[in-house]
């Protein structure tokens, strides 16, 4: 009860002290008399760098976008990201380290691709998993490449990685190509899902080639790369992909070959309602229906 | 051996299995203190905007077996249909329902009859209808007239589930909007390792539902259902986080459950040939998943409210619902004795399983034992009635401080109580020992009587008027 009461009582007092907070940067940030490096300092100088990284980034209240760019401004004078950076790297408190990553992801801050690096490392699951949530925010060639490193470590699952991947820019996508070529077949295959989703037109061979894999879920996920380009070009491999010996491979090439042909594609795959497996067939008959 | 000392050696007995539970309860509570508290701030630091939009958050089939819920289905419909996931398919499953469940899963889901590839793996009875959502097309009920019990209805389901998890929820459970997502991010963090996971719920009873979600949310409810609060409380926020953190859970309870399909499929389904069918099913994944000798599977107890579900709000439906949960404990434990202290099953052969065994099983005769022990000596003269209201006092004080640990752990971590609520907590927690605690081993009583008699059947509870 005690806790309950202080928690609601902090938590107010939590609320007027951002209330003022807010009053406070206004006025600082209002007046004519103070050099724009003296409102600095009295705006967020003696702030807590992570409380400071929270008001920047408008978590707690709505700045007006002139005071918001003001802070902004001079966040990167008062080296706050520095400050934070210093944070994730040496904080006893494992939770202070991880909201440092978290601000460092959200900041977008380049410099510190090398500390969420290191926190890909650490010897705590928390940390770890926290770097790598930060680094998808950072989205650029550099995290990119961390990431996709960190994939073939199969610390965290596919789905998790690649979800952080998935809305980065065009750029990365040589990268990932170059990563299908590795060795691992786990790294090929979520690669391959990837890049379905940035449509790949342009690396239509490379895509080709994987249908060949030695892999069948590797095989398989070419095959719905390929129906993501949309390229009729594709439509030779995956007519033989549907005589795979794995039904999860002619599953996905009826459903590519009927995403890239349309109508066109029923003849081609409707011999495929006699399939073995249900699955299959289900496919094929999702497809006609799609398209007649 | 002198024949006087026998009070005393049978007292020492007595008292040293009480000592044994409350340390392992102690255990059992620090260890939840810090788990839960990771937990907590994990959640807050879990990026969930990202898992909504993103095409890789793992799509989930809902299975939701339905006998006889006219008055709860479609507000527990309506609360899945709330959920803020991505993708998502809803098979609800009518069992037999003698009352109108059909009718009002029609009358908000406007049904239409469908053809679809339905091949029955389980045997689990036949079907007379699939039926189609033509307002929401993600929603897919199946009509069983035959085969009628719980775990055949979910394995109905499971026939035409087609995604890689299932979300087995009970057909009088409205969920949180966010209850999938926070369990997902989880499991997303290893879909290969982890092959199931659960969250906390608490009693519906008394709250404001509309549409499937909690408008308005009341503890101050008669002793009986504030107790089963107190009751789930301890046991969600203490012990299965605890177990959870040495993958030693024996427990995904029913009513929200999440399973990887293909475990479910390798495994046959639920069992009918048991009371109920949450507490075998966890122990058989355990034991099957050992047994295959993969390692680092795990099935987790995550603390995140995900639901509300309705609880008995009356002395006869409690004991019901009690005496089957006591029949299906006798029921797993015994199928399963071959795991207790096996030293391949690992903690929940050591920290789990022997629990079940010498309290939940067994606990109930040593408990009758001391009560009529107690008074018989306190009245015989045989036992100093100081020595005798000491013994109550320590009693009643030990439950207390590990009853009210679990109400802080439960406070600390989730947004829900008020403080005059916790305040009306703190006092039931006082008075447990007086009546509830009695009431509950008079369940357990008859449900081991009836375990022993042969009953195995799902007897289910007079719901409340809404």
């Amino acid at each position: 009860m005690i806790y309950s009461s202080s928690r609601g009582w902090l938590a107010g007092v939590r609320a007027r002290q951002l209330l003022i907070l807010k009053k406070r940067l206004e006025s600082v940030a209002a007046s004519k008399s103070l050099a724009p490096q003296d409102k600095c300092e009295l705006m967020i100088g003696k702030i807590d760098p992570l409380e400071a990284a929270e008001v920047v980034q408008n978590k707690k209240f709505v700045l007006s976008p002139q005071l918001h760019a003001q802070l902004r401004a001079c966040f990167i004078s008062q080296d706050k990201l520095g400050q934070i950076r210093q944070i994730a790297l040496k904080s006893r408190n494992k939770w202070r380290r991880i909201q440092a990553m978290i601000s460092l992801g959200a900041s977008g801050d380049l410099q510190a691709i090398q500390v969420l690096a290191r926190g890909l490392s650490d010897q705590d699951e928390d940390v770890v998993y926290f770097a790598m949530l930060a680094l998808g925010q950072i989205k650029n060639a550099q995290s990119a490449k961390l990431l996709l490193e960190f994939l073939g470590k199969r610390v965290y699952s596919g789905y998790k990685i690649v979800s952080l991947l998935e809305d980065f820019p065009d750029l990365i996508v040589p990268q990932v190509i170059a990563v299908t070529q590795s060795g691992d077949p786990f790294v090929r295959f979520w690669c391959l899902k990837l890049l379905a989703k940035f449509k790949p037109a342009a690396y239509l061979e490379m895509i080709t080639q994987l249908t060949q894999d030695s892999s069948a879920d590797v095989r398989s996920a070419a095959c719905e790369c390929l129906g993501e380009t949309g390229q009729p070009a594709a439509k030779e491999v995956l007519l033989v992909c549907i005589k795979d010996e794995a039904w999860f491979v002619r599953m996905r090439a009826v459903r590519a070959l009927a995403k890239i042909l349309k109508h066109e594609a029923l003849p081609l795959i409707t011999p495929l309602l006699k399939d073995p497996d249900l699955l299959v067939r289900e496919s094929v008959k999702n497809a006609l229906s799609l398209n007649h | 051996m002198r024949t006087d000392n026998i009070p005393y050696i049978i007292f020492a007995a007595f008292f040293s299995y009480f000592i044994i539970l409350n340390v392992y309860y102690v255990i059992l509570t620090i260890i939840a203190l810090f788990e839960s508290r990771k937990r907590r701030l994990e959640s807050a630091a879990e990026d969930y905007q990202r898992l909504l939009v993103s095409a890789f958050t793992l799509p989930v089939s809902f299975v939701i077996p339905a006998h006889n819920e006219e008055d709860w289905v479609v507000d527990t419909v309506k609360s899945v249909l709330n959920q803020e996931y991505p993708e998502f398919e809803v098979i609800v499953v009518n069992d037999c329902s003698a009352d109108k469940t059909f009718q009002v899963l029609d009358e908000f889901l406007k049904l239409e009859p469908v053809e679809k590839n339905y091949a029955d793996r389980f045997t689990c009875g036949e079907l007379s209808g699939i039926f189609a959502s033509r307002t929401h097309p993600q929603v897919t009920i199946l009509n069983k007239t035959n085969g009628c019990k719980k775990a055949a209805a979910v394995n109905a389901a499971l026939n035409l589930a087609k995604f890689k998890y299932i979300c087995l929820i009970d057909a009088d459970t409205v969920l949180e909007p966010d209850a999938l997502i926070k369990v997902m991010a989880q499991v997303q963090k290893d879909p290969d390792k982890i092959i199931g996971a659960g969250g906390y719920f608490g009693l519906v009873n008394g709250f404001t539902i509309r549409d499937g979600r909690v408008l308005k949310k009341n503890f101050l409810q008669q002793p009986l259902i504030a107790y089963q609060n107190v009751e789930y409380i301890r046991s969600l926020a203490v012990h299965r986080i605890a177990w959870s953190k040495y993958n030693a859970m024996p427990l995904v309870a029913g009513g929200f459950s999440v399973w990887r399909r293909d475990i479910l499929l390798d495994l046959g389904g639920y069992s009918s040939e048991f009371s109920s069918e949450d507490l075998e099913f966890t122990l058989r994944a355990h034991d099957y998943i050992i047994e295959k000798k993969k390692d680092g599977y795990r099935i987790l107890m995550l603390p995140y409210l995900v639901g509300w579900t309705e609880g008995p709000g009356n002395l006869k439906s409690f004991i019901i619902q009690r005496d089957r949960w006591q029949r299906v404990t006798n029921e797993a434990v015994w199928k399963y004795r071959h795991m207790i202290l096996r030293p391949s099953h690992k903690a929940i052969a050591f920290l789990t399983l022997p629990y079940f065994l010498f309290y939940e099983v067994l606990g109930v005769f040593v408990e009758m034992a001391a009560l009529a022990l107690a008074i018989g000596g306190a009245v015989s003269g045989l036992i100093d009635f100081r020595v005798f209201l000491a013994y109550l006092v320590f009693m009643i004080l030990c439950n207390a401080v590990i009853s009210l640990t679990a109400l802080f752990i439960f406070v600390r971590d989730q947004a829900v109580l008020k403080t005059r609520e916790i305040a009306y907590f703190i006092l039931l927690i006082f008075l447990e020992f007086f009546w509830y605690r009695w009431l509950m081993t008079m369940a357990k009583l008859s449900g081991t009587i009836n375990y022993l008699r042969g009953v195995r059947s799902f007897d289910k509870y007079q719901r409340q008027q809404r």
